[in-house]
């Protein structure tokens, strides 16, 4: 009488072993994939990294256009990638995506630093950065609409770069840029130095630049 | 339809949300979700375990045919009590047998149906004193050893009596049968067909061999008449009284066996409505009859059904409760947000086709449904085997909605359920 008892115990055990080790593949693997991706936009920006670098050493004038060329190619899917990394963390039981999520933010930073000097040492007005500053900690309604604008005019614009902007996880650069352009409220964007106020819609998003189909 | 709310029920509510507020901070709703899961898993496990220790034992069986007496209350059952009636009377028994149908102040046909049958007793009452009073009359008249107690709008088949009768044995005061569907057509009375196999089935049978059965069921169970009498009857108070004689029975420490082979047809509710008012009525008996015979849980004195099959269906139906709670609170801050989203959005002015939301991302932990699915599946094929029907690509339809949608709404009236019965002590038929 207690023996099937004892046999439904383990057998359950045994079901919540199996059942634990399946998640923790399936959170691994999800984590893993988006893993991937970060680190191969990493070593791309390594790369331009060093050119500036090197150019900083031995000052050569030739290397502009060159870096212009692997700045423009260096595409980054901002929002989306963030995305992921939102949900991985919301919907898995043991991954934890801390790391990755500020690996992947400190990328954005940089890309967006190499950018303006792209801009400023060799003068190329190539690539619109737009950057969007929003809570990461809260949950706003507004950011949400806000980002699928975003979303849709960096699909329409190969000239457009989103940098996503969490203002409050302690990033040095985020907070220096959004004390720069003061940025008080939740959405807010910067455009060619301007800052953009509340949900912007998409006409009126296109207006302030000039987009590259 | 408005109703009083009560104080307590308020205070009982908010007490349920601040368990499930601690819970999902402390633990997180999805290790909730696992350990629901898991304590399911448990359960049903115990009752295959069983199942496959008592399959194929078979028990000796008394070749004695004593008299039997049936009794069917009936009120307002005009439409079948015909049918039942004949039904009873082709039941096949080498014994005696009488047919005693107690009409409990009928307002319908049901006279002129009942006096056009010839060769049983009628009791007509004037006034309407419910099925448990009906019953008791009944047997206080009843000369047999054996009473069976059959509903008006239930159809026993032919053998039921003769599959029954020799599962009385030692100490054996009840016996009960499988319960199905009778003719089922719509997709609620399908569903239920489904239901009924595993529960009434599968379940019943397994429990009848650990000593745990719950319920005598309503629709047919017989019992023997001497110690119904030592007991006081069926009580007439109880909503549920097929669950209180069951109950009591088991407290005076008699046996219930279960006879698998005696199929008995009885009507389900068509409508979701009526269904959702019978199960609000089993369920909030449930609580009546736990809350009463409470002292019997977790009471090594009353065996396995002190220590497993009262307490586990407990918590069984308190899993149920919790179920629904967790399921709302691990969503309804998604829904809000996104409902937050969609204003956003509509003001931007910027086309509906933004609306749709993406695919959903499921969280890892409801992968721990699929075991639990797994498992019903295995019941739901048992309990087929149980009465070698086999499971058609037709069947599949109502099949797939009681795996994946309709413990959902069974919980969902326990909750309903749990409240109303907190809130009221007056019961709606």
């Amino acid at each position: 009488m207690v023996n099937r008892y004892l046999k439904a115990f383990f057998l359950t055990l045994a079901i919540l072993i199996v059942g634990l080790v399946a998640i923790s593949f399936i959170d691994n693997s999800r984590i893993s994939s988006i893993s991937d991706s970060v680190e191969s936009s990493s070593l791309e920006l390594q790369a331009s990294q060093q050119l500036f670098l090197y150019e900083a050493v031995f000052p050569d004038e030739t290397l502009c256009s060159v870096l212009n060329k692997r700045i423009e190619l260096q595409k980054n899917q901002s929002i989306s990638v963030l995305n992921e990394i939102e949900s991985a963390q919301n919907n898995s039981l043991f991954g934890n995506t801390g790391l990755l999520k500020k690996k992947f933010l400190l990328q954005n930073v940089e890309l967006y630093l190499l950018i303006k000097k792209a801009e400023n040492d060799c003068g190329s007005k190539e690539i619109i950065p737009i950057l969007y500053f929003f809570p990461d900690k809260v949950y706003c309604a507004d950011c949400a609409s806000q980002a699928k604008v975003l979303d849709s005019v960096a699909a329409k614009c190969s000239n457009v770069r989103v940098f996503a902007f969490p203002t409050d996880l302690d990033v040095p650069v985020i907070d220096l840029l959004s004390a720069k352009y003061s940025v008080k409220t939740h959405p807010s964007l910067v455009v060619n130095d301007k800052k953009l106020e509340g949900v912007i819609s998409e006409p009126g998003l296109l207006k302030e630049f000039s987009c590259r189909q | 339809m408005l109703m009083n709310i009560r104080p307590r029920t308020v205070l009982a509510f908010l007490a349920l949300l601040a368990v499930i507020y601690f819970f999902v901070k402390i633990v997180s709703v999805f290790w909730l979700i696992i350990i629901f899961n898991i304590v399911l898993l448990y359960i049903n496990n115990v009752f295959i375990f069983a199942y496959l220790e008592f399959k194929g034992k078979e028990k000796p069986v008394p070749v004695k045919w004593p008299f039997v007496s049936i009794v069917i209350p009936n009120y307002n059952g005009a439409k079948t009590i015909a049918q039942c009636v004949n039904s009873c009377i082709e039941m096949e028994y080498r014994g005696k047998k009488e047919i005693i149908v107690v009409d409990d102040g009928s307002t319908d046909s049901s006279k002129d149906e009942l006096q056009k049958i010839k060769g049983i007793k009628i009791i007509f009452k004037k006034k309407n004193a419910g099925k448990a009073a009906a019953l008791n009359d009944g047997i206080k008249i009843a000369k047999g050893e054996y009473v069976a107690a059959i509903d008006s709008d239930t159809f026993p088949t032919k053998i039921a009596l003769v599959k029954m009768i020799p599962k009385f044995g030692d100490n054996v005061a009840a016996v009960t049968g499988l319960v199905r569907a009778y003719k089922p057509t719509t997709f609620i009375e399908k569903i239920q067909e489904v239901e009924y196999l595993i529960s009434f089935g599968f379940f019943q049978t397994v429990l009848a061999e650990i000593n745990g059965i719950l319920v005598t069921p309503g629709p047919m169970s017989v019992f023997k008449r001497s110690v119904l009498l030592e007991i006081g009857g069926f009580d007439e108070k109880n909503i549920t009284e097929d669950m209180e004689i069951a109950l009591r029975l088991q407290k005076h420490r008699y046996k219930i066996a279960a006879a698998p082979e005696a199929v008995i047809y009885t009507d389900v509710p068509k409508k979701i409505s009526h269904l959702i008012r019978q199960r609000t009525r089993w369920y909030r008996g449930k609580f009546v009859n736990t809350r009463k015979y409470f002292e019997m849980v977790l009471n090594p004195k009353y065996g396995e059904f002190g220590m497993f099959s009262f307490p586990f269906s407990l918590v069984a139906d308190a899993l149920a409760i919790l179920l629904i709670v967790v399921t709302i609170a691990a969503n309804i801050e998604g829904v809000f947000q996104y409902l937050g989203f969609v204003v956003s959005w509509l003001a931007l002015n910027a086309g509906i086709s933004g609306l749709v939301p993406a695919a959903p991302v499921l969280h890892s932990s409801i992968y721990f449904y699929v075991f639990t699915i797994i498992m019903y599946s295995i019941l739901v094929y048992l309990s087929h085997k149980f009465v070698n029907d086999n499971i058609s690509i037709w069947k599949m339809p109502e099949i797939i909605f009681y795996l994946f949608v309709y413990g959902f709404f069974i919980s969902f009236v326990y909750f309903i359920s749990f409240f109303k019965e907190i809130n009221s002590s007056d019961y709606i038929w």
